[in-house]
């Protein structure tokens, strides 16, 4: 049997997200969710290039890329080649900051670095900031907090 | 315990006491929660004695926990007479996460629990004479520790990742 032709919208990449994402989105007004789906949607699609910017700042930030939907940002990571892991969906404001949340969690300083803002792939290669174990510090992290 | 540590307790339990009395008479709801607040404060204060029998430790965090449970807050400006401040800045406190506010309440008001908390913190910076920097400083470490705590209970949340199909509304919004 001939190999099952593959579809253009089929997806590329296989998308994964917390519990805390997956209740952030459940809780999405319904009038943002039409953008946020065409989002998820290209992300499933094209991966990094779907995936907004790389934030800026020593390492781990250039390996988490941002999408900005209205005042939500889709915070995303790679923890491989063909998976996108979404961390967080959120409101960016006065009162809520994902990235602070990030930072707080990794011990790791806000990036106080010039927001450049580049590609979410690398420029040269056109692959993603893979980070493997990204995704577990995270985890670590939160488990440490807990203690 | 030495007689040093026991005029420490006794004058930190002696105000809880007192206070628990004061919320038995309060009556309307408000003023319970106010009452409630100060009783909260006062426990607080006095489990952070040294050497406080246990029988009497259990007391104190039932008073605290009480005060958690509590459904009715307090509102904007009592909580900034509690706090001998402002109206705006309780409000910023709230925003920064320093006080908590009671979820789907309009108008705002201030969880019992948060209220009791800082004003303990408050009230022992005031007691000492510290300055306004000293103030701030207690602020952001409430801040910190309200963000952490918050943090620890997503910790859970962030320990599983599942797949998930964005071209299914259903797998995306369930």
């Amino acid at each position: 049997m001939a190999p099952r032709k593959k579809s253009k919208d089929e997806p590329n990449f296989t998308l994964t997200r917390t519990t805390s994402a997956k209740v952030a989105l459940k809780n999405l007004p319904a009038q943002k969710r039409p953008p946020v789906t065409a989002r998820l949607q290209r992300l499933a699609l094209e991966g990094c290039r779907a995936a907004g910017y790389a934030l800026s700042g020593d390492h781990p930030w250039p390996h988490i890329c941002s999408i900005h939907v209205g005042d939500l940002r889709i915070i995303v990571v790679f923890p491989s080649d063909n998976e996108v892991a979404v961390v967080s969906v959120a409101a960016h404001n006065d009162v809520s900051d994902p990235y602070r949340d990030i930072a707080y969690a990794l011990n790791v300083p806000v990036s106080d670095a010039p927001r450049t803002k580049p590609a979410c792939c690398d420029a040269a290669t056109g692959v993603p900031p893979v980070d493997a174990d990204l995704f577990d510090r995270l985890e670590t992290a939160f488990k440490r907090l807990g203690n | 315990m030495t007689q040093g540590n026991i005029s420490k307790y006794a004058t930190a339990v002696r105000p809880a006491a007192r206070e628990t009395i004061a919320s038995r008479q309060a009556r309307k709801p408000a003023e319970l929660a106010v009452a409630i607040t100060r009783d909260t404060a006062s426990a607080l204060a006095a489990l952070e004695a040294p050497e406080v029998p246990e029988r009497v430790r259990g007391y104190l965090q039932d008073i605290v926990q009480r005060a958690s449970a509590l459904s009715q807050g307090v509102s904007v400006s009592a909580a900034a007479k509690e706090l001998a401040t402002t109206t705006q800045t309780v409000r910023t406190w709230i925003e920064r996460g320093v006080l908590e506010s009671v979820p789907n309440l309009t108008p705002r008001q201030v969880t019992v629990r948060s209220l009791g908390e800082v004003l303990a913190a408050v009230e022992v910076i005031r007691a000492t004479g510290a300055n306004q920097r000293v103030l701030t400083s207690v602020v952001n470490a409430l801040e910190d520790r309200h963000t952490r705590d918050r943090l620890a209970a997503k910790a859970a949340e962030f320990e599983e990742r599942e797949v998930f199909d964005p071209f299914d509304l259903e797998s995306i919004y369930a």
